[in-house]
């Protein structure tokens, strides 16, 4: 975890705003149409309460945007057979995942297939 | 001289903090206990079947409602309500959660990492593990690391007065040939609006107390352990209310992990009840 992201939650805390740490209310916000994105794998944070695979893609400038993909519960993931190094940091991916109805770089995992061929998740 | 008074005093203590043990622990009186190869065999881990929501019909998804057979929805005893039976006053509060969930204002207990309780450990994501011992039962639950015990050595519930309401509450039970009877009480129900009974929003009172009766059998040539629930609330319902849940054991070698649930949320949920995603430096990303 990075400090910006303590910080976030301190000053949050702070502020005295009643937030609490909670995960995953997405009831109306993920698109129901999955899209695609094609990038290379950052960061797999296999970690409860859920796992995100972090991946930085070239948007239509060339610039470069982190897409924050969430998955399952590394547990549920185990016992599909799944672990920690499922995603390599520098893995070439195309992913498919239902996008935040915001617009964000973020959205939930439906499947990913790698340079290899390899399939992870649904991809039909 | 002194080290007479001394031992006195010490004896004196020991006998209050263990007095005050009892009231608050409950009063264990010298049952018979079953032997241990009576007991039946509840190894190996089983997974729930049938949703995570006891009122299946309640169930939507972005406000629209699902039909009760797909996954997500509840299953309820044959002839019994899948509606819990509310009182007015009750009914009204369940409304107002099933609208704040469906607008993505109600802030799941669960979403900010505090343990199901009883009787939402039935409604767990992962599976359970059952240790069944003759003095205790030990249900096992991998989402949220939690632990419930049911006594069976004739611990009795404290008084009233002296209960300490919580999460799981206070079981005491025993063995009818091959099924666990038992009764909880201390329950925290809605007192502090943090513990629920399932997604939906559905919660009870502290008053609330269950029977819970739970047998091995068999479904399709699939072992199962059945789990029926009678939920009784002098304050929010006006009948007891009979929920079933089904649990089917896994295929043998599945293993429980770790889950820590705190170890890296990366979602916090506001005062409006909204939850906010962050991004790797802490930025807001999906509002």
């Amino acid at each position: 975890m990075k400090s910006g992201f303590k910080g976030i939650i301190t000053a949050i805390l702070l502020l005295g705003c009643q937030l609490a740490a909670a995960h995953h209310s997405t009831v109306g916000q993920i698109e129901e149409a999955s899209i695609e994105i094609s990038g290379v794998v950052k960061e797999f944070q296999f970690k409860n309460p859920h796992s995100w695979i972090q991946v930085m893609v070239k948007d239509d400038s060339g610039e470069e945007v982190e897409w924050s993909v969430e998955w399952l519960i590394p547990n549920i993931l185990m016992r599909q057979g799944y672990n920690p190094a499922t995603f390599r940091p520098g893995d070439e991916v195309r992913v498919r995942l239902r996008q935040h109805v915001s617009g964000s770089p973020m959205g939930e995992f439906d499947g990913a297939i790698k340079a290899d061929g390899s399939i992870v998740g649904r991809w039909d | 001289m002194k080290s007479i008074l001394t031992i006195t005093a010490k004896s004196v203590s020991r006998v209050f903090l263990g007095l005050t043990f009892l009231i608050n622990a409950g009063v264990t009186h010298g049952a018979e206990l079953p032997e241990f190869s009576a007991l039946p065999d509840w190894s190996g881990t089983w997974s729930r079947r049938g949703g995570t929501v006891f009122d299946s019909g309640s169930w939507t998804l972005n406000g629209v409602l699902t039909d009760p057979s797909q996954p997500g929805a509840g299953v309820s005893a044959p002839g019994t309500r899948a509606h819990p039976p509310y009182n007015a006053e009750w009914e009204a509060v369940y409304q107002e959660h099933l609208a704040l969930r469906d607008a993505g204002l109600f802030p799941d207990p669960l979403t900010r990492c505090i343990s199901h309780g009883f009787p939402r450990i039935f409604n767990a994501l992962a599976p359970v593990e059952f240790v069944v011992r003759p003095e205790q039962t030990w249900i096992l639950a991998e989402h949220t690391r939690a632990t419930m015990r049911i006594y069976t050595d004739g611990t009795e519930h404290p008084p009233a007065e002296a209960r300490w309401h919580n999460f799981y509450g206070h079981s005491v039970g025993h063995w009818e040939d091959d099924t666990l009877v038992f009764t909880t009480v201390a329950l925290k129900g809605w007192r502090d609006r943090d513990s629920v009974l399932d997604r939906s929003g559905l919660v009870l009172s502290d008053q609330a107390h269950a029977t819970t009766r739970i047998r091995r059998t068999e479904e399709n040539g699939e072992d199962l352990l059945l789990v029926e629930i009678t939920l009784e609330d002098p304050l929010a319902l006006t009948a007891p209310w009979v929920v079933e849940k089904r649990f089917y054991k896994d295929a043998a070698g599945t293993r429980i992990f770790d889950y820590e649930c705190n170890e890296y949320n990366r979602a916090i949920v506001d005062e409006q009840g909204r939850s906010m995603i962050l991004d790797e430096d802490g930025k807001v990303l999906n509002y």
